[in-house]
């Protein structure tokens, strides 16, 4: 005959709370009474399981309502639910913390987005921008008043930007292909760091025209500036160009010439 | 020892599908019954949790409303009535940090619902009326234990002993792993274990 392996008595303890709820299994049950028989402690200890479970029974039955204890719960529970016919988002918000999981689930989602941003907020903070590339770098350069991203207003201290002394020629030979007839033409831009135009607008009244757009395009990719420059260091400007007819031409004619260019307006 | 109430946890019944189908419709018999199906099982669960009949009754009502809102949810992963039993369960623990902040843990009287509503089990046949009354010293004294520990471990003993759940049930109710709530049985009975030994 093969006699099952003895068990320690921890694990004998362990076996006989599974054993007692109806979990252990067939195999482990035969060495448990294996064990048991020739262990008096475990015995005791399963004889303490039994009391305990018959003294809480006989507690619940002392304790047991009758059933007119919750007569009224089904009426009051119909009641209150025809008056919410459809769930208004604060009882939506209510049950979300009703549930405690779903609450931990969404207090730690908060918990490591503020963290994020924490983390990245000192990193942004403390980082020396050594490297223009870096992210310190960027984001130094482009929230610096005067880049390209943050342009400064023409005011006192600003040098006006000046068409450069190469494209100046081109800028007085540009003509749009037929003869402009709005009488009120202003021009808004960013001209940057670099002496290039930047988010160039062209203001007037009536309809869109395509061929003042196109010399306004060719005027802002080969005209260049020599920048404006704060303290000496070249700096973005917001500018403002009024616009005027020339009398170059033998009809009235609008144009984009160097004179204007090198008259803005000043800042808004 | 009495056998433990064995509720199907693989499928949960098509009737059960059903009902919570129609409930999630709103359709209004198939709320009243469910509420007439499960009522005496969430507000027994739900007096043992919080051991008050005004605050089971109240706990009840808001449980049967939280089901109504999410039946939609219901998936079928567990049987419907360990569905609600999570429901239960997470209202109660909410309520105990509710009252536990307001320090009104310990007015909740026990001595005082034994006192209303105690009466002695019947005794066993040829029982003595000193061995009776010994077994319900006994019973009372546990229950007060019982009432005294932590609410996880309190709530993992009274599905397991009083509504006789599986292990696997008592973890979906409670939403923790098996192992957890092994370990939360082991130190409820360890607790409920020198109580015994107290004279």
């Amino acid at each position: 005959m093969r006699h099952p392996a003895s068990i320690r008595c921890s694990t004998g303890r362990t076996w006989l709370t599974a054993a007692h709820d109806g979990e252990l299994s067939a195999e482990r049950q035969v060495r448990l009474h294996a064990h048991l028989a020739s262990c008096a402690d475990c015995r005791g200890v399963r004889d303490d399981l039994t009391v305990l479970a018959t003294a809480l029974r006989q507690g619940a039955a002392q304790h047991r309502p009758d059933r007119w204890a919750f007569a009224r719960l089904a009426p009051e529970v119909m009641a209150r639910k025809a008056m919410e016919p459809d769930a208004h988002w604060r009882q939506r918000l209510h049950d979300v913390s009703e549930d405690g999981q779903r609450l931990w689930m969404i207090a730690g989602s908060l918990a490591a987005t503020l963290t994020g941003a924490i983390v990245i907020s000192v990193l942004v903070v403390l980082a020396v921008p050594t490297n223009p590339g870096s992210l310190a770098g960027l984001l130094r350069a482009s929230t610096a008043l005067g880049s390209n991203a943050n342009p400064l207003w023409l005011v006192a201290g600003v040098t006006l930007p000046r068409v450069a002394a190469d494209t100046r020629a081109k800028a007085m030979l540009m003509q749009p292909l037929r003869p402009l007839g709005i009488p009120n033409l202003a021009l808004t831009a960013v001209v940057t760091r670099e002496g290039q135009l930047a988010s160039v607008e062209v203001l007037h009244d009536g309809v869109p025209d395509a061929a003042l757009t196109r010399a306004v395009s060719r005027l802002a990719s080969d005209v260049r500036f020599e920048p404006a420059r704060a303290l000496g260091a070249p700096v973005a400007v917001n500018v403002v160009w009024l616009l005027e007819r020339t009398t170059v031409a033998p009809a009235p004619m609008a144009s984009l010439t160097a004179r204007d260019l090198t008259t803005p307006a000043g800042g808004d | 020892m009495k056998p433990a109430r064995v509720i199907d946890w693989s499928e949960p019944a098509d009737s059960e599908c059903n009902i919570a189908e129609r409930c999630a419709t709103g359709e209004p018999q198939a709320c009243q019954d469910l509420v007439d199906t499960h009522q005496r099982m969430v507000y027994h669960l739900a007096l043992q949790l919080l051991n008050n009949h005004e605050d089971a009754l109240d706990l009840s009502q808001d449980a049967f409303l939280t089901v109504f809102r999410s039946i939609h949810r219901f998936r079928g992963d567990s049987a419907l009535q360990t569905w609600i039993y999570r429901i239960v369960i997470n209202h109660a623990r909410n309520r105990q940090r509710w009252w536990r902040r307001r320090r009104r843990a310990d007015e909740v009287s026990l001595d005082a619902v034994i006192a209303e509503r105690g009466e002695l089990p019947a005794p066993a046949r040829g029982a003595s009326p000193e061995a009776a009354l010994d077994q319900k010293q006994l019973s009372g004294r546990l229950w007060r234990a019982l009432n005294r520990l932590p609410f996880d471990q309190r709530s993992a003993l009274v599905l397991r002993e009083l509504h006789g759940m599986r292990y696997v049930e008592i973890a979906f109710s409670l939403g923790v792993s098996n192992a957890a709530v092994k370990s939360r049985l082991a130190r409820a009975r360890q607790t409920l274990r020198s109580e015994l030994r107290t004279p």
